[in-house]
This record gives structure tokens, C-alpha cells and sequence, in this order.
């Protein structure tokens, strides 16, 4: 079944009868890298939960193609939570053959199987990591392992929670680079958990940036996230410039610790100056 | 195209993971052969293997015949089958719990089949009064005790959501209870019913007949064939609930089922020989250290593992005093603790 739209429909969702998330309502379609931003507990992870399937809102629904496949949607997706603890003594080839044969319901590996496997290490550069055990990896090489094991699975859907979280910036930039191209080329739906807003504005088309388990804003991230915006939502203070025609936004201090020395000045010449990357 | 031949590299060399853990599983299955005849031709006096072929083709005397046919075949047997059904018993529950140190007496089995047994001789009461006359009386009191524990696990589980956590505390809870009305049980016991339930808690093999025999090796080698069908999903819930589930495994129905067979199955062996400690928990450490924690693997060579162990341990229990037979139970950890320190300080280095 090919996906073509989900909708997340008044999604109210929380733990031990307290509400977290509430009346969150939006709409992705395929091709499209949705980012969810907002600060620590603002209910990003609970959202994504809720679409992956892992847990029951309170109220609401997740919509595919317009129909509530509740039952179904665990083979659409492909789901990687924040963090994976477990630490298994397999190897990552069969760590990410694992994710598959649950997910297509084989149990004896076909050479087939195998080169999917390798092919999902190729995408993201560790195919020398195959033969190597889970339990020696680094946490940025295991991280790219569990990114591995959900494209393996090749899902209609890909959930990622902040699957950047313990990455080097290079390997950030080519992880988001991959999932955006493979989004693109796929007609996949991908919804993302961000703290980087500037990646949001890089790999992104739109950005549900939520506050105290509300929606505040729904859009594409270069046009939504202003600093006003930013000010209101994660306490600090931002500067949105361009470079070559490239908006990105520059942090400038935060509400409770003050403007950053150095920065007072520039605010104050700000006008005069074309180049802000001088005064960076 | 550079790309098709690092494929073509890593396929070979995942055959080559493969081979590997089939090998020690052939290794393994030689070793468990070779415990086996071990533990045929000892005993007070020792058979060869050149006799056993003649009893098997019928070219040998009668007293050998008989001697072979029924003691020491059903005890060897007991010791492979036994072993096999505890150990995937061990792997089965530490998969599910997501813990390395527990084991289906985790759950209070054992202390639970142990007090059906002493409630039978301490105050002579058997849940199936017909089995009175038949000597099976204890063994069913401790089997019905033993699903009474799994039921009680589940349920007190049920209540914190079928978590691993809370599978762990209601079995600590369930095993603690059923030691209370142990010890109860001995505190009102005659001398001669503590010496009976002393004796049925250390275990034996010796209680073997062709009966429990075959009733061991067919639930050992159900649950096994069951358990094995769960292998991907068994290996997967070691990650986490939460990845399992994304993965699409029903992480509460596969808890229920796995709890219940490996219950289920370490039951019907310790209600047949008595508490066998040590190869639930061990096997699958020794286990996981040639082939890893593919349980697809893991399972049939912890099974090979805890079956040469208690064959092992059923020798020495022959041979440590010329004429006597040391209880299993004993004897399992003796000879288990070593092999299994080897392989983990072995690892290390």
C-alpha cells in the first residue's frame, strides 16, 4: 500500500491519566520531512509514540490515506526511539536483519536479506562496521546502526526521534542529508524530532513547532521560525540571517542568562552593517 | 559496482557467521553425545560401550541387558532431556525479563514445587487423592504448585503491565511466599518426612522411568520447537520494549506465552526429579559466549549446553563415592561453576 497522507487529527496523549500532549492536529504528505520542534517535555517523543503506534492517546487519531489503520501501521512504519539501550552480543549485520525478519515475518536469512542489510549500511557509510559486535561500538556508531535497522526495514513511514542525538556534526549533516534524499526519492512521510533549528530550516519542508504539549505553529521552518517566535517558545534570543539567499538563525543569549558578550554591540550597530558573519 | 562487491563481501562473510555458529552447535551436539555414553557406561561398575551395542543388538546377558535398559538409559536420558528443557527455560526468561540473572526459579518454581511435594509428605495431603497409591502423588503437588507460581507471577506482573521489572518483582514476591510455607512445612514435618523433603529438594535423577522420561522429552522438545519459532521476537525484546514494539512485536502476548512454557517446562522436570539448580541460569551465560545472543542460535546451544552439564554432573554424582549417588542438585553446581568461570574469564581475556 502506497501512503500518501497522514494526518494527525486532535491528538491528545499522556502518561498515568496526565495530559501531555493536547488537540495536536496536523497533515504530511509523502515526500515531505515534517520536523517537530520544541523545547525538553513540550510532548514531541509522546507524538511520535502515539504515530508509531507504541502507545494509545488519550483521544484523537492518526489518519493514513485518510483511514484510522491502527492495526496496520506497524508495517508502514519504521520507528527509532530516542535512545536504544539494549546492548546484545549480535553483530550489526544481524542486529539490522533482525528489524527485518520480524517486520516481513521470515525466519531463515535469504542471501537476498542480506544484501538489503548491507545495502541499508551503505547508505549510511558503516558497512565495515557489519561484521562487528553491537556491544563495541561507539554511541554515534551504534546510533547509526539503529538508523540503519529502521531504513533497512524500508517503511512507508519513518519516525525518527532526535536521531542526531549523539552524533558528531558531520555525521548530523550526512544522517539528515540520507534521510532527506532517501524521503525525496522514496515518497516516504518523515517525521522528525529536532532540537537543532537550523537543521530543521536545512533538511525540512515543514516544522510543527509545539510548547507545553500545544501546536503553536505549523509551516515550512524558514518562514515560521522567527525570533520573536523562537523568544516565546524556547526562552532565548536569535538572530535570523542570510547567507547566500540561506536563512539561518544565530543564538544571541537567552532569557535567563542575558545577551552573550559581544553581542550587545552588535545589536547596536546592528542597522549600519550588511555582514553580520563579522561580528560572529 | 564497487558497492555489489562489498555486498558480495559482507554476504560471504555473514556465511561465514553462520558456519561458525553451526559448527558449535555440532560441537556441542558431539559433546552432549559423548556425556551421554559417559553417562551409560558409569556406574557401580562400568559398562563399555562394545557391551552397550551388544545389549542394543541382543548379544548380550541379561543382568547387562537389564541393567543398561533400566537404569541407566532412562537416568541418561533424564540428564539430556532435563538439561535441555532447563537451560531453554533459562534463556526463554532472561530474554523476557531482560535480565541475565534470572531464571525460571526467579519465578519461584521451584520453592513452589518444593512446597507441593512437602505438603504431601509433612501432612500427607495430595491435590489428586486418586494419585495416592500410585508414588506420583508428589510429583503432581509439585506441578500443579509450579503453574500455581507461573499464574501467580502473571497476574501480580499483569498489575505493573507485563514489564520486565514487574515479572521480576512478582516472581521474587511468589518465591518468597512459597519458601515461607517451605519452611513451614519442615518446621511441622516428623523427622523422617524432613528427610523425604531434604531429599526430594536436592533432586535426583534416579526417580527417572520411562513414564517421565517421555513426558520431559516431549514438553522439553515442544516448548523448545515453540520457543525457537519465537527466536527473531526473543532476541529483539532484549532491546527494550519500546524498539521491540516498533518492530512489531506484541511485546505483552509474547511475555504471557514464553512465561507459560518456560513454566510450564521447568515444571514438569523439577515435579519429575526435583530442584536442579545452577544449569537455568548458567547454560545461556556459556552458551552466549561461542555463538551470541541470536537466540535463533543461543537457544539449541544453551539446550546442548545444559544437557552436557547434567550428564556431566550425573557422572560425577556416581563416581565421587563408590557405591552411593550423590543427589543431583549437589552435584550440578560443582561441576557447572567451573566450566562456566573458564568460559567467562576466557572471554575476558
Amino acid at each position: 500500500m502506497k501512503v500518501e497522507t497522514l494526518q494527525v487529527c486532535k491528538l491528545s496523549a499522556g502518561y498515568k491519566g496526565k495530559r501531555i500532549v493536547r488537540d495536536v492536529s496536523f497533515e504530511v504528505k509523502a515526500g515531505e520531512v515534517c520536523a517537530l520542534l520544541g523545547p525538553n517535555g513540550s510532548g514531541k517523543t509522546t507524538i511520535l509514540r502515539c504515530i508509531a503506534g507504541v502507545m494509545r492517546p488519550i483521544s484523537g487519531s492518526v489518519l493514513i490515506n485518510g483511514k484510522n489503520m491502527r492495526d496496520h501501521m506497524v508495517k508502514l512504519i519504521g520507528y527509532l526511539p530516542q535512545s536504544i539501550e539494549g546492548k546484545l552480543k549480535i553483530t550489526v549485520i544481524e542486529y539490522i536483519l533482525l528489524g527485518m525478519a520480524i517486520n516481513k515475518g521470515f525466519w531463515k536469512v535469504r542471501k537476498e536479506d542480506v544484501e538489503v542489510a548491507h545495502e541499508a549500511l551503505v547508505t549510511l557509510g558503516i558497512e565495515n562496521l557489519a561484521l562487528k559486535n553491537l556491544d563495541e561500538l561507539s554511541g554515534g556508531q551504534r546510533r547509526l546502526c539503529d538508523i540503519a535497522l529502521v531504513l533497512a526495514k524500508k517503511p512507508e513511514i519513518l519516525i525518527l526521534d532526535e536521531p542526531t542525538s549523539s552524533l558528531d556534526i558531520k555525521n548530523s549533516f550526512d544522517v539528515l542529508e540520507t534521510i532527506r534524499s532517501v524521503t525525496k526519492a522514496e515518497k516516504l512521510i518523515t517525521l522528525i524530532a529536532l532540537h537543532d533549528l537550523n537543521h530543521a530550516m536545512e533538511f525540512s519542508d515543514h516544522c510543527a513547532v509545539l510548547n507545553s504539549g500545544k501546536l503553536i505553529t505549523f509551516g515550512n521552518p524558514v518562514e515560521v521560525l522567527s525570533p520573536q517566535l523562537v523568544e516565546k517558545v524556547y526562552g532565548i534570543y536569535v538572530e535570523k540571517i542570510s547567507i547566500n539567499g540561506n536563512k539561518r538563525l544565530v543564538t544571541l543569549g537567552s532569557a535567563s542568562c542575558g545577551r552573550i558578550k559581544g553581542i550587545i554591540d552588535y545589536e547596536e550597530k546592528k542597522d549600519e552593517k550588511d555582514d553580520i558573519a563579522i561580528y560572529i | 559496482m564497487l558497492s555489489s562487491q562489498s555486498s558480495a563481501k559482507t554476504g560471504e562473510l555473514y556465511t561465514t557467521l553462520v558456519k561458525h555458529k553451526r559448527m558449535m552447535l555440532a560441537i556441542f551436539s558431539i559433546l552432549t553425545a559423548f556425556a551421554f555414553l559417559t553417562n551409560v557406561c558409569t556406574g557401580y561398575t562400568f559398562i563399555n560401550p562394545v557391551q552397550i551395542v551388544q545389549a542394543i543388538t541382543g548379544n548380550s546377558d541379561e543382568g547387562v541387558s537389564s541393567v543398561i535398559f533400566n537404569y541407566r538409559i532412562p537416568v541418561a536420558l533424564a540428564a539430556v532431556v532435563s538439561g535441555l528443557a532447563l537451560a531453554i527455560g533459562g534463556v526463554a526468561i532472561q530474554a523476557i525479563s531482560n535480565n541475565p540473572l534470572a531464571s525460571p526459579y526467579t519465578f519461584g518454581i521451584a520453592s513452589a514445587a518444593a512446597f507441593g511435594a512437602a505438603l504431601l509428605y509433612s501432612l500427607d495431603i495430595s491435590l489428586i487423592p486418586l494419585l495416592k497409591i500410585s508414588g506420583y502423588a508428589a510429583m503432581m503437588n509439585a506441578f500443579i504448585f509450579a503453574l500455581i507460581a507461573c499464574l501467580g507471577v502473571l497476574l501480580l506482573s499483569k498489575a505493573r503491565g507485563l514489564t520486565a521489572v514487574g515479572m521480576i518483582l512478582a516472581g521474587i514476591c511468589i518465591s518468597f511466599f512459597f519458601q515461607a510455607l517451605l519452611a513451614f512445612m519442615q518446621y511441622l514435618a516428623t523427622q523422617e518426612a524432613l528427610q523425604a523433603i531434604v531429599f526430594w529438594i536436592f533432586g535426583s535423577l534416579y526417580k527417572a522411568t520411562t513414564e517421565n522420561v517421555l513426558i520431559v522429552t516431549v514438553t522439553g522438545m515442544g516448548s523448545f520447537l515453540l520457543l525457537l519459532s519465537y527466536g527473531w521476537k526473543l532476541t529483539a525484546i532484549q532491546l527494550g520494549d519500546e524498539v521491540a514494539q516498533g518492530m512489531g512485536v506484541n511485546v505483552r502476548r509474547l511475555r504471557i506465552i514464553v512465561l507459560v512454557v518456560a513454566a510450564l517446562t521447568t515444571a514438569v522436570v523439577v515435579s519429575s526429579y526435583g530442584v536442579i539448580p545452577f544449569i537455568c541460569i548458567a547454560s545461556p551465560h556459556i552458551a552466549k559466549s561461542f555463538v551470541g545472543e541470536d537466540v535463533r542460535y543461543l537457544l539449541p546451544c544453551s539446550g546442548l549446553v545444559g544437557a552436557t552439564i547434567l550428564s556431566m554432573a550425573c557422572v560425577v554424582s556416581k563416581i565421587v563415592h563408590k557405591g552411593a549417588i550423590m543427589p543431583i542438585g549437589i552435584v550440578t553446581s560443582l561441576v557447572g561453576i567451573p566450566i562456566l568461570l573458564r568460559v567467562l574469564i576466557g572471554e575476558r581475556q
